[in-house]
């Protein structure tokens, strides 16, 4: 023990001397996920860190930030440094930090989930399962609209996936109870399947089949040549790079040769990259940033073989940086390599090496020129010159022509150097004479070419004055010893090289200088710019434009050719009206000629596709599809179709379609028309009302006298309430139906909703509503029919006859022609005349009153709320339950309840007491730490009656064991006083525990009798030896003896 | 006679069925029946590693996330009978205290991947002790541990080829996990420590009614707000904000905290710390204190220093009771 204390002793001395003559300051854990603070510079180096003297508080560190990291569905507090790393671990975008306390406490609780009771558009009840942010009415936090009473939510078969587990989905389209969490570590996501009668979710295996087609583009593994590849299965979380398919790879042995200063991709314009990912069993693709300002950077790099792609994403390409480096040291090899080739011998003479400098700081990804203004700028980092002042090179002669040879070497370096500045392409030219190619003065020669010459052979000239044909005599000067050896030509295999090509000066006199000029790659003239737009790719302006001069970025987000002036042709699909069942969902597909986007009205063609009030399909494409169906739900999407509610009634309904390419060719074009017949279903039962909501019978707020209600019935209505029974013509008050059903109304019903009035405050008693209601408000009179041809000046023979049915459409038609009718008018008038009231098909007026009733409620309360101020824990109590009792408000005192614990400004959560629907309830709750919280507890009834408690609540532990502060002889009693409500025991064998060293539990002792919380007696036996040890209500005993007292 | 013929036949059936069975097993490998081994080499290497490896752990976790090896005796502080991590010190009174242990999960980390790898090869070499008729060759190793929320990854690489008899097999990943609270506590240990040694207690000794200090932004949650706090971390903060975990702190006469983090989840699990911060030299009478008068229960200071009022013959604990001297 002494030891140990000097050791002690002396390593605090050390800490000591250690701490006196460090500086202190900030240390960042390598990975930028750590930061502590008043740190040491050696203790931090020492595992990696980044020290950061004079910040000891690390206030000066931005990575330190403590705050709010949000990614996707989780939030939880950490460093920001760490946010970032989890941010790009876990595939998000950009870094979601919120840094205040405040606004990171307000997002906890804004993710909250439970049922918001609102209302729709159509003024309906509605409870959706969403966040309380997104909630406008009233939240029930953790509560599913399944279990929210009236809800009209009923639970299904359907599952849906959220986050990573399978949860069951309600028929308003919420998601219910959680089924299976599928295990994310053990490979399993969740996944989720569309089928016809709703979707079905389930765990299944993360790894995801890559079968993309990439014809057209470049993966990962082509870095190796591999070719095109086959379908292949990735792993979870597995990510690759994928480029579109411009990468242009190193295919000669002399470019091999030339990366090994560093895998570089070359300028290709208009090169993509992309980083896919396998995430949740779906493949992900991302776009890096556009005009090589981003590539995708796997394990890999370029030149080396992998199988699996691990770790492709997308970084920063710093390009220019590279440019701008004058030496290798200046070179940042992040992202650009020293390219410093040594020139053999042969590529140039020995006399010119010395002069020559090629080395050149390279990217490792060239950069994609998008500002055309610093494209010659850029590029012109890759110009090449050099004297010919020593005629070191090749030169032959002729009576009319000089002759030079320049080795192709030199100019593939120059070729790879310029391509891998950004999107340049190099030139060569001679200087201080005239070639015959006034635009270069170069000609290229092939090696047998080459040989030709020399044996003497003859060579034509095109055009130019010198053309004609000449026959070089190479042998001669060679015997005449005038020239150079032309012997390195022998030394290569001039196979072997993609350029088997030797640039060749022709033409008068003597070349001063060689210069190679790396200049802005243009655009090929005339290219199909629809191949930006392929599935899989993102068309980007740069990719758009590199293209052809012809392509245009278009806002559309498409690239479109500038001489495209042409409308897509649309064939459609359009049913027969045959083939249409009643109340059958209607599917109309269209196909473009091209990529376009498709828009479609009712009734008429408007005058353009800009106001075409519905999208047909829901992007840009060549395929369209549309849902035509009754009232039941809102216009969604279903696969790669969208589906509209649009088939109100029985009759014509003329589909209008426009659609456009990116150029808006085809806005103003004639729409094409699609035609089918809905058919008429006549209808003899009076409407039903299928259900109320809040059910009849049902309380309404304390001290209220009115309520909202809302009733579901069967068919389209009209529907009144009065508080007498009588004719429906009669009633005072009407329902507000909404004809046009929800989603939640599919299966249910159509919704009419109303204000409630007068409804009795007094306790005990009832108010009865009356209820009746008038089917199929879409029907129109025979006396609107009527008027409105009486206005149009027909007799009323005629009018008769087309009430009656005598003249057939045909004929009315024919008659509305001649008498000037528009067609749009004609139509009009015939949709009337179809909905057309008549004896087979009226409308039904219901014969009873359905009786609603509404009636008070008491006033909602909290009777009984437990622990109230403080908690406190000990050694035997280290659980607490909140326990609350409500009573009165509509339901007798049964409620649901939740709670919430915050300190200072800190939240929880609100937590729903597991027991619902009671009046008691009593929850375990976690929270142990002692401190000063405040409590809040909330209860809400069916009849959205609420009552609240808000207070402060003390959690404490005792640690202080009872303390015996008296013992005496109580009439012969040995009898112990202790200063807190206790039980005490004792032994009179000493033998029990050495030194009192028994514990409270020890079964050889003996209970003392409690007179009271604080008295404790047992018999006195003269001259026996009383060990005794108390043990409060919390566990706390004596750790030794309360008291040692012997009966005397 | 018929049943008697019956327990013939069946005793001559059993005696056949295992004469066949011997003949087999005798004559396999002529008969072209293989009875491949059944070792596996990824599960041995598992089972050989990890019970070591999971104590190890357990024994840092017991210790305050520092690995005792003895040697580093020094950074340890006796708590009733234990050695507790000392992660941070302040060596004189009213100063912060100094991170002892900055990157203590980094540290931990690569403490651990030294300690274990001759173990881990040492476990290499007794799976060729355990196979003895089996050739197995292995490459170099590669080991590293990475401690992961909710579990500790061992990732274990080593191209292993395994032959018994004509068959053979090769191995090269060894990689398995198992589950520990140590990341959390770690991250949860740097969290107190970087609270309290980001505190200036120049105002916040003992006995001053002046709020503490905060440094920088003054937006960490977790500090103890208010007079007397000593720079405590705020434990109640904590709780709510990191609700799987119970936190508690003991502070000792002579100024030591000691925190525990305790797992509110089953298995319970206590993770304890030794801290020194801000502690004051007024332990008990003659130490220095400030001026300071009592007005019933309030307790008045001033910013100037004195002796502990012997004169008044009392001082003040470290629960702010009063004690006769």
């Amino acid at each position: 023990m002494i030891a140990n204390k000097l050791t002690f002793f002396f390593g605090m001395i050390l800490l000591f001397l250690t701490g006196f003559v460090s500086a202190l300051g900030c240390c960042v854990g390598s990975a930028q996920e750590t930061c502590s603070t008043n740190s040491e510079q050696t203790s931090c180096e020492q595992y990696g860190g980044s020290f950061f003297n004079n910040d000891p508080t690390c206030a000066a560190q931005r990575v330190c930030d403590t705050g709010c990291c949000i990614l996707g569905l989780d939030s939880a507090r950490m460093l920001r440094g760490k946010c970032q790393s989890e941010t790009l671990n876990r595939g998000f975008g950009a870094i979601n930090f919120l840094q205040t306390n405040e606004d990171c406490n307000k997002y906890i609780v804004s993710q909250e989930w439970g049922s918001c009771i609102g209302l729709d558009s159509y003024g309906k009840k509605t409870c959706k399962f969403i966040t309380r942010t997104q909630c406008a009415g009233q939240f029930f936090s953790g509560v599913l609209c399944t279990s929210v009473e009236n809800s009209r939510c009923n639970k299904t078969d359907n599952t849906v996936c959220f986050g990573n587990s399978v949860y069951s989905v309600d028929d308003c389209g919420n998601r219910d109870a959680l089924g299976v969490v599928c295990n994310y570590n053990s490979g399993e996501v969740c996944s989720q399947k569309y089928l016809s009668g709703g979707t079905k979710a389930e765990c299944v295996d993360a790894s995801c089949l890559d079968d993309f087609d990439y014809t057209d583009f470049v993966v990962e593994e082509l870095y190796a040549n591999v070719p095109i590849f086959s379908a292949v299965t990735r792993n979870q979380g597995d990510s690759w790079c994928v480029t579109n398919g411009n990468v242009p790879f190193a295919d000669s042995e002399l470019e091999r040769d030339l990366n090994k200063f560093g895998n570089t991709i070359s300028g290709a314009a208009g090169l993509k990259f992309f980083s896919r990912y396998c995430v949740g069993g779906k493949i992900v693709t991302e776009a890096c940033s556009d005009g090589k300002e981003g590539y995708c950077s796997g394990n890999s790099t370029v030149g080396a073989q992998i199988t699996t792609g691990t770790g492709g994403k997308c970084v920063g390409n710093e390009w220019r940086s590279c440019l701008s480096a004058e030496n290798e040291d200046d070179c940042d090899k992040t992202y650009c390599v020293w390219f410093s080739p040594e020139l053999k011998s042969n590529v140039l003479d020995s006399n010119l090496l010395d002069t020559v400098e090629i080395s050149k700081c390279i990217p490792k990804v060239a950069g994609g020129i998008m500002d055309s203004n610093a494209a010659n700028t850029v590029c012109s980092m890759g110009d090449f010159s050099i004297s010919l002042d020593n005629k070191d090179l090749v030169l032959i002669s002729s009576p009319k022509n000089t002759f030079v040879l320049f080795n192709p070497e030199i100019i593939a370096i120059l070729d790879y150097r310029c391509s891998r500045i950004a999107d340049c392409t190099g030139k060569m030219s001679w200087v201080g004479s005239y070639g015959r190619n006034s635009s270069s003065g170069v000609e290229y020669y092939n090696s047998t070419e080459i040989l030709d010459l020399i044996d003497n052979r003859a060579i034509s000239f095109a055009s130019g004055k010198n053309s004609g044909v000449e026959t070089v005599s190479l042998l001669n000067l060679y015997l005449s010893g005038t020239y150079p050896s032309l012997s390195f030509l022998q030394d290569y295999d001039l196979g072997n090289y993609p350029k088997d090509l030797f640039p060749v000066f022709l033409g008068k006199g003597e070349p001063t200088s060689f210069e190679y000029k790396c200049t802005p790659r243009k655009a090929p003239l005339n290219e199909n710019c629809q191949k930006c737009n392929e599935e899989g790719s993102v068309c980007t302006k740069y990719s758009c434009e590199a293209i052809g001069k012809n392509c245009e970025f278009m806002s559309s987000g498409t690239c479109e050719s500038k001489a495209d002036l042409t409308s897509p042709n649309i064939t459609l699909n359009c049913p027969s009206s045959s083939s249409i069942g009643i109340q059958q969902p209607i599917n109309i597909s269209l196909t473009t000629s091209e990529t376009s986007y498709c828009r479609f009205n009712l009734e008429s063609a408007l005058a353009s596709y800009d106001v075409m009030p519905y999208d047909f399909g829901n992007d840009w494409g060549m395929q369209h599809k549309i849902i035509l169906s009754v009232p039941g739900s809102n216009a969604r999407t279903v696969g790669n179709a969208t589906q509209y509610p649009l088939i109100l009634k029985a009759g014509t309904y003329n589909v209008f379609v426009r659609c456009i390419d990116g150029r808006s060719n085809g806005d103003t074009d004639p729409a094409k028309l699609c035609t089918f017949e809905v058919p008429r279903t006549p209808d003899k039962n009076p409407p039903t009302i299928l259900k109320f909501s809040p059910i009849t019978n049902t309380p309404i707020i304390y001290n209220t006298t009115t309520k909202k209600i809302d009733m579901l019935v069967n068919e389209p209505v009209e529907c009144k309430w009065s508080l007498k029974d009588q004719n429906y013509t009669l009633m005072e008050n009407s329902f507000n139906c909404s004809n046009t059903l929800t989603f939640s109304n599919t299966v249910s019903g159509y919704n009419c909703q109303a204000i409630l009035e007068n409804v009795t405050k007094n306790v005990g008693n009832s108010t009865k509503f009356y209820i009746r209601c008038k089917d199929q408000p879409y029907l129109v009179s025979q006396d609107k029919i009527r008027d409105y041809l009486r206005t149009d000046g027909y007799s009323e023979s005629q009018i008769n006859s087309v009430i009656s049915g005598t003249y057939s459409e045909d004929q009315i038609i024919a008659f509305m022609q001649s008498d000037g009718y528009s067609s749009v008018e004609i139509a009009d008038f015939l949709n009337m005349y179809k909905n057309m009231e008549t004896a087979t098909y009226s409308r039904n007026i219901n014969d009873k009153s359905a009786v609603y009733t509404l009636k008070a409620s008491q006033k909602l309360e909290i009777t009984e709320l437990s622990p109230k101020n403080r908690v406190t824990l000990g050694p035997n109590f280290i659980n607490w339950n909140l326990t609350v009792k409500t009573a009165g408000g509509g339901y007798d005192g049964i409620t649901e309840c939740k709670w919430s614990l915050s300190y200072k400004n800190i939240s929880t959560a609100y937590s729903a007491f597991t027991a619902t629907q009671s009046t008691f309830k009593s929850q375990s709750i976690n929270q142990k730490t002692e401190g000063d919280y405040v409590l809040s507890v909330v209860c809400a009834d069916d009849s959205d009656n609420t009552v609240n408690y808000t207070g402060p609540l003390e959690i404490r532990y005792d640690r202080i064991s009872p303390g015996i502060i008296r013992v005496y002889n109580d009439k012969g009693n040995i009898k112990v006083t202790t200063n807190e409500p206790a039980m005490c025991k004792f032994t009179n064998l000493i033998s029990v525990g050495l030194g009192c060293a028994f514990t409270f539990s020890h079964p050889n002792l003996t209970a003392m009798v409690d007179s009271s919380t604080t008295e404790h007696s047992s018999v006195w036996k003269k001259g026996a030896s009383y060990f005794i040890k108390c043990q409060d209500f919390y566990g706390n005993e004596n750790i030794l003896c309360g008291t040692i007292a012997k009966a005397v | 006679m018929e049943k008697r013929g019956q327990v013939t036949i069946f005793i001559i059936a059993g005696i056949l069925i295992v004469v066949a069975i011997i003949f087999v097993f005798i004559f396999q490998n002529e008969l072209g029946i293989s009875t491949r081994y059944s070792a596996n080499p990824s599960k041995f290497i598992e089972d050989c590693v990890e019970e070591d490896l999971k104590i190890a752990v357990e024994n840092v976790i017991s210790t305050g996330g520092v690995y005792y090896s003895g040697s580093n005796n020094d950074y340890f502080m006796d708590v009733n009978g234990s050695k507790i991590a000392i992660l941070c010190w302040a060596n004189q009174s009213r100063t912060p205290c100094i991170n002892t242990h900055p990157l203590l999960s980094e540290e931990t980390r690569l403490t651990l991947e030294t300690v274990f790898t001759p173990k881990v090869k040492a476990c290499f070499n007794k799976l060729k002790k355990d196979y003895p008729n089996a050739d197995i060759s292995f490459g170099d190793l590669e080991f590293e541990l990475s401690l992961e929320k909710d579990f500790v990854l061992v990732k274990l690489r080593n191209p292993l080829t395994f032959t018994s008899g004509e068959e053979s097999e090769s191995f090269s990943n060894f990689d398995f996990s198992f589950s520990s609270r140590i990341y959390d506590f770690l991250e949860l240990a740097n969290l107190i420590v970087t609270t309290e040694s980001s505190c200036s207690c120049t105002s916040s000794g003992r006995g001053i009614t002046i709020n503490v200090a905060i440094s920088a932004t003054n937006t960490n949650p977790f500090l103890t707000s208010g007079p007397n706090t000593r720079c405590d971390a705020d434990l109640a903060a904590l709780a709510l904000s990191y609700p799987k975990y119970l936190f508690e702190r003991t502070t000792l006469p002579s100024g030591e905290k000691i925190y525990t983090i305790i797992s509110n989840e089953p298995p319970a699990q206590n993770f304890s710390f030794v801290v020194r911060n801000c502690f004051s030299e007024c332990n008990g009478p003659g130490g220095i204190c400030f001026h300071h008068y009592h007005e019933g229960d309030i307790i008045h200071y001033s910013n100037s220093l004195t002796k502990c009022h012997n004169s008044v013959h009392h001082y003040h604990d470290d629960s702010w009771r009063f004690v006769v001297d």
